[in-house]
């Protein structure tokens, strides 16, 4: 444990240089703030005692300085009487504790109990983040940005460059949210279309003529707007991968449509006589059973065994909870990124919450979540209170009762108050886009 | 300079508990001790807003008295210590320092007035029990001029403790390993 004190008193730095030392501590000290960043930039600190009063650099300026500079190391501030407003500021910019001056000895024994008890939490994380450095090279825990740790995800990492190999269709299954449209591109990446485009489309998003129009595209005149001849994107994907989402969704005639494509290799725009050829590799997704779907008469046999030659199916997260803590991490490290709030962790209590989750919405929710705890983090660790909002009976409460319409109102309303009416942040957050969120607030009469 | 220890009274202190102190520390180290003849307090080390003397200070007056052969040197006291940062402190000394200070002032109030809670330490009559405490606490201040650390051993005088209930539970002795530091310093210093 290496600790550096810095006060202006000299008397008051050897009081605390005798006592580290006789606890077999290695201390340094520094008179200033700014002497104390020197030898930081010189030397590898665990704990910093700094004084709150000090001319020049107030501690609470090296506070804020060393947090940002180097959060691994613990800053406890030292203060007297009458600076009591300062500790609590302190606190909350992220000091591990404070010392009020002067204290009884064991006072110091426990602010060191407390300091090696974060820096075990750390070492933790450290541990975590190093296995996600890892991934990017061995492919351990990560594959073309697929994380997973999980037997089901190593299973799937070995799979994807044998599929990817071939050129057969591939049908992906799995629950919204378990991560089928990035097996997709990692499929693409791995085959040897990568340098060609990856054409996704979600199928369910759109009315049959207008998906019509979309895949194959129209000639001018074909009907009333198109006025001019427009590629579809199954010509678009020329030599790519195409991955239609939500095949499910696609009508009977649709399927019949794309079942020739499939088998001619050429399509017909909409309202043209001329085929064109067309050269793709087809991966698709879905969250419903096909082949119940099948069995009800929806889905055509003939149509599922020409997309389905290799099949996917990809476990919902809360059958391969190992991969819960890394993925958190992992969206931990993306957002704090984002958000530059340092946020560098999540703490045993919070960790065992996001296990016992059962993730209805899978690695999506798992990662929306960890992006609205980021945001409204008020402390560098995420404890289990930042994440109460996925609590089940939280979501019974908030959303038991209503109409659809009453529904949106009061969660708009929420989470506009949670971003403190930051209307980008909660657009994000909401998944919508910021004009949207401005017509929503106007309708509902929310204030913005 | 031979390893010998020199107890320094400052003050008004009771000749019983320096021979206890004294008693403690050759029988538990094998030492030479001698109780020199008291000094008067030194009045530069009182602190009159805390009513307290300044441990450091007491320290540096008797590393810089004369005439002491021995190679260290225990200050006792009967008034209360401070250091700047700490409200009290039971004793100080520096690692492998010469000279160290200890006060009684502490060391004779009971933790536990409950009589039904009063621990085997505490049946001692009240100056029995500040006389032991204040052998532990001398030994430990002598371990820190031979350079001791804490130990993280409870069963240890050397186990930091910051309050009487703590010291209590301190053993009046060094653990093993201890022991054999303080045996090569003694060597190293002999
Ligand atoms: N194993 C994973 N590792 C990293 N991110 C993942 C993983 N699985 C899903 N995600 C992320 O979760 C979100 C949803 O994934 P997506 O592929 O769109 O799911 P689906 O297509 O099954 O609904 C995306 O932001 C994706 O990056
Ligand atoms: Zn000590
Ligand atoms: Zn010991």
């Amino acid at each position: 444990m290496r600790i550096m004190v810095v006060d202006d008193e000299m008397i008051v730095r050897e009081s605390f240089y005798h006592w580290f030392e006789k606890q077999g501590y290695s201390v340094d000290m520094a008179a200033s703030g700014q002497e104390a960043l020197k030898k930081l930039e010189n030397a590898a600190f665990d704990v910093l005692f700094a004084d709150i009063k000090m001319p020049g650099m107030s501690g609470m300026e090296l506070l804020k300085t060393v947090r940002a500079g180097y959060p691994d190391v613990a800053v406890v501030i030292i203060t007297a009487y009458g600076t009591i407003d300062t500790a609590v500021e302190a606190m909350k910019t992220g000091a591990v504790d404070y010392l009020l001056k002067p204290f009884k000895p064991d006072q110091l024994t426990l602010v060191m109990e407390k300091v090696q008890q974060q820096q075990k939490l750390s070492l933790h994380y450290q541990l975590l983040e190093n296995q996600l450095q890892k991934m990017t090279g061995s492919g351990d825990v990560c594959f073309e940005n697929i994380i997973g740790q999980s037997p089901a995800m190593e299973a799937l990492f070995e799979m994807i460059p044998e599929i990817a190999a071939s050129d057969a269709p591939v049908l992906l299954s799995g629950e919204t949210g378990t991560g089928k449209e990035l097996v997709a591109k990692a499929i693409h990446a791995r085959s040897q279309r990568s340098e060609l485009p990856f054409v996704p489309i979600n199928c369910g998003a759109f009315v049959e003529t207008l998906l019509e129009s979309e895949l194959f595209g129209y000639q001018k005149g074909a009907f009333t707007g198109a006025a001019h001849t427009r590629k579809g994107l199954l010509e678009i994907v020329s030599g790519g991968t195409l991955f239609l989402d939500e095949i499910g969704e696609i009508s009977p005639k649709m399927q019949v449509d794309l079942l020739r494509v499939l088998e001619e290799k050429k399509i017909l725009r909409v309202g043209d006589s001329q085929a064109v050829d067309v050269d793709f590799r087809l991966v698709s997704a879905t969250r419903r059973d096909l082949k119940t779907a099948i069995a009800r008469g929806d889905f055509r046999s003939d149509f599922f065994y020409r997309i389905n030659v290799i099949s996917v199916s990809i476990p919902p997260l809360r059958d391969r909870k190992a991969d819960i803590p890394l993925l958190a991490q992992h969206f931990l490290r993306k957002y704090s990124c984002e958000t530059t709030k340092q946020v560098d962790g999540i703490s045993p209590a919070g960790m065992a919450l996001l296990n016992q989750y059962n993730w209805p919405g899978n690695v999506r929710e798992l990662e929306n979540a960890i992006e609205r705890a980021v945001v409204l983090a008020r402390s560098p660790i995420l404890e289990a209170a930042d994440f109460s909002f996925i609590q089940p009976d939280n979501y019974n409460n908030s959303f038991s009762r209503g109409t659809l319409r009453e529904v949106e109102q009061s969660h708009i309303r929420q989470v506009l108050s949670q971003c403190n009416h930051n209307i980008t942040r909660a657009a994000k957050l909401l998944g919508i886009n910021r004009s949207t969120l401005h017509k929503k607030i106007k309708r509902y009469g929310l204030k913005g | 300079m031979s390893p010998a220890v020199a107890l320094v009274p400052m003050g008004q202190v009771p000749g019983m508990t320096l021979k206890v102190i004294a008693g403690n520390i050759a029988g538990c180290l094998d030492l030479v001790v001698d109780i020199l003849p008291g000094v008067p307090l030194h009045q530069t080390a009182f602190h009159p807003s805390r009513d307290q003397y300044n441990a450091a200070v007491i320290i540096e007056y008797l590393e810089s008295m004369e005439n002491i052969a021995h190679g260290k040197i225990l200050g006792i006291l009967g008034v209360d210590l401070f250091l700047p940062i700490f409200t009290h402190v039971f004793g100080d000394a520096r690692m492998g320092g010469r000279a160290g200070a200890m006060s009684l002032f502490r060391l004779s109030r009971r933790p536990n007035e409950n009589p039904l809670k009063i621990s085997a330490s505490e049946m001692l009559r009240p100056e029995n029990l500040a006389m032991e405490r204040g052998a532990k606490v001398a030994l430990h201040e002598i371990g820190h001029l031979f350079s001791l650390i804490h130990c993280s051993d409870p069963e240890c005088v050397m186990h930091f403790s910051g309050g009487i209930d703590h010291l209590d539970r301190l053993p009046l002795y060094f653990c093993k390993s201890c022991l054999r530091k303080l045996h090569a310093a003694f060597s190293a210093s002999a």
